[in-house]
């Protein structure tokens, strides 16, 4: 191969090698051939066996910063998204995303009613782990940890998990978008015992 | 996300338009700080072509530490602030501490309004490489007086900068940049409620006011 082509093919591996390894350039199709906008249906009353289903739609699925979009295939269709980057595009809630669509609330903060937002419905809300665990917003009170019922949360300041059983040895079993290596699942989590975390509730449960 | 804007360019007439637009609490600029304490133009003017405003910036020792308003920031977080961290800012709409905590691996943010409010959002951003992967926006909790929702979001400005403007609809707020922390910054404009998002436009500039990068930050809430 003349010099010039050598030179030519090698640049052009270089940047396809710097392209793929840039978190930058990652995006999956995932939002953007799945998921909507449509308005949430309001409903009159939720139940913590109601939410537990709503909630186990996503176990499997993946995990996306700043997301709030899964499908029920039990499968990650985005994997090994880079982290903390709201722009990827994959499927999957964060932590305070899937809360606040499990919870079933409102974009609205002064609204403690209840909103059913669909799986495919493309939503965040305006919490962070951090504002759940102050009780921000007029659907969330912070609880004594002491007290906390299925599908209460526990939060600290950069994560947020939903009680979603008791081992027979007193842990918990968390329900919870954990992370982009981890997806969405239930795990047995020692978030109780942890001084960083507090009790959370979503008010109004029949 | 950021998105390139313009590039600094030192134009000296546009930085001779911005000293002579530099004129605090005319024309629709705000009067006040949100301490009540009167609005000043910035010690070193910047190239923008907006009225300038200079939110104040302390340093805070461990003897400022102990009042009542800072230490309440502190003691809600999990982790002590590193020695010499904590970065106390007021602006117009909102006021904030800053602080690397103690292991390196965070920043902590309390956001709040007036001195008298307690703080109404808090924020932890982990840091990789020593920078952050994300703004941490809080839109939760805090709202202007009238009502309005307020977002707060950091900055990390490049190495060269020593301010960070944020363009605020007539009036451009001046954040000096302090203790190699990332820039805790608030705006009432361009929130999407819906989308659980905001605009922030940016600018960077060095030591002597000239702009490095402009850009416009969308923050989205998270994590």
């Amino acid at each position: 191969m003349p010099r010039a082509g050598s030179f030519v093919v090698a640049f052009l591996m270089s940047a396809a090698l710097t392209s793929a390894g840039t978190a930058a350039a990652y995006h999956t199709r995932f939002v953007a051939d799945n998921c909507n906008t449509a308005a949430p249906t309001p409903t009159p009353y939720i139940t913590r066996d109601g939410s537990a289903t709503v909630a186990l739609r996503a176990r499997h699925e993946g995990y996306q910063w700043a997301g709030g979009c899964w499908n029920d295939n039990d499968r990650d269709d985005s994997p090994n998204d880079p982290k903390e980057n709201a722009a990827t595009g994959g499927e999957g809630g964060d932590c305070s995303g899937f809360t606040f669509k499990v919870w079933r609330e409102s974009l609205d903060q002064g609204n403690a009613g209840f909103y059913q937002w669909g799986m495919l419905r493309n939503v965040h809300g305006p919490y962070t782990a951090s504002a759940f665990k102050a009780g921000a917003g007029a659907p969330n009170v912070t609880v004594s940890k002491a007290g906390l019922l299925p599908m209460d949360a526990l939060a600290s300041d950069s994560h947020i998990g939903l009680v979603y059983a008791t081992n027979p040895d007193g842990t918990d079993q968390i329900i919870e978008a954990k992370g982009e290596d981890y997806g969405t699942g239930v795990w047995t989590r020692t978030y109780r015992g942890s001084s960083s975390y507090s009790g959370v509730r979503r008010t109004g449960w029949s | 996300m950021i998105h390139p804007r313009q590039r600094g360019t030192g134009s000296v007439a546009v930085l001779a338009l911005a000293v002579i637009s530099t004129g605090c609490g005319g024309s629709g600029s705000p009067a006040q700080l949100i301490d009540g304490s009167p609005t000043r133009a910035p010690v070193v003017a910047l190239e923008t072509s907006d009225a300038q405003i200079a939110t104040s910036v302390h340093l805070v020792g461990s003897a400022a530490a102990r009042r009542s308003r800072i230490a309440r920031c502190l003691a809600g977080a999990s982790e002590r602030p590193a020695p010499g961290s904590i970065v106390e800012r007021t602006g117009v709409d909102g006021s904030t501490i800053t602080f690397r905590t103690a292991s390196g691996h965070d920043v902590v943010a309390c956001d709040g309004t007036t001195p008298t409010h307690p703080w109404c959002g808090h924020a932890l951003g982990h840091l990789h490489d020593g920078r952050l992967l994300d703004p941490r926006l809080d839109l939760a909790g805090c709202a202007t007086a009238a009502g309005d929702p307020l977002a707060f979001a950091w900055i990390e400005p490049r190495s060269r900068a020593r301010f960070v403007a944020i363009e605020q609809g007539g009036y451009t707020e001046s954040y000096e940049v302090v203790g190699d922390l990332p820039v805790r910054v608030t705006t009432t404009r361009s929130i999407d409620s819906e989308n659980s998002r905001a605009r922030f436009e940016v600018s960077e500039h060095d030591a002597n006011g000239r702009r490095l990068r402009s850009y416009v930050l969308d923050a989205r809430v998270a994590g």
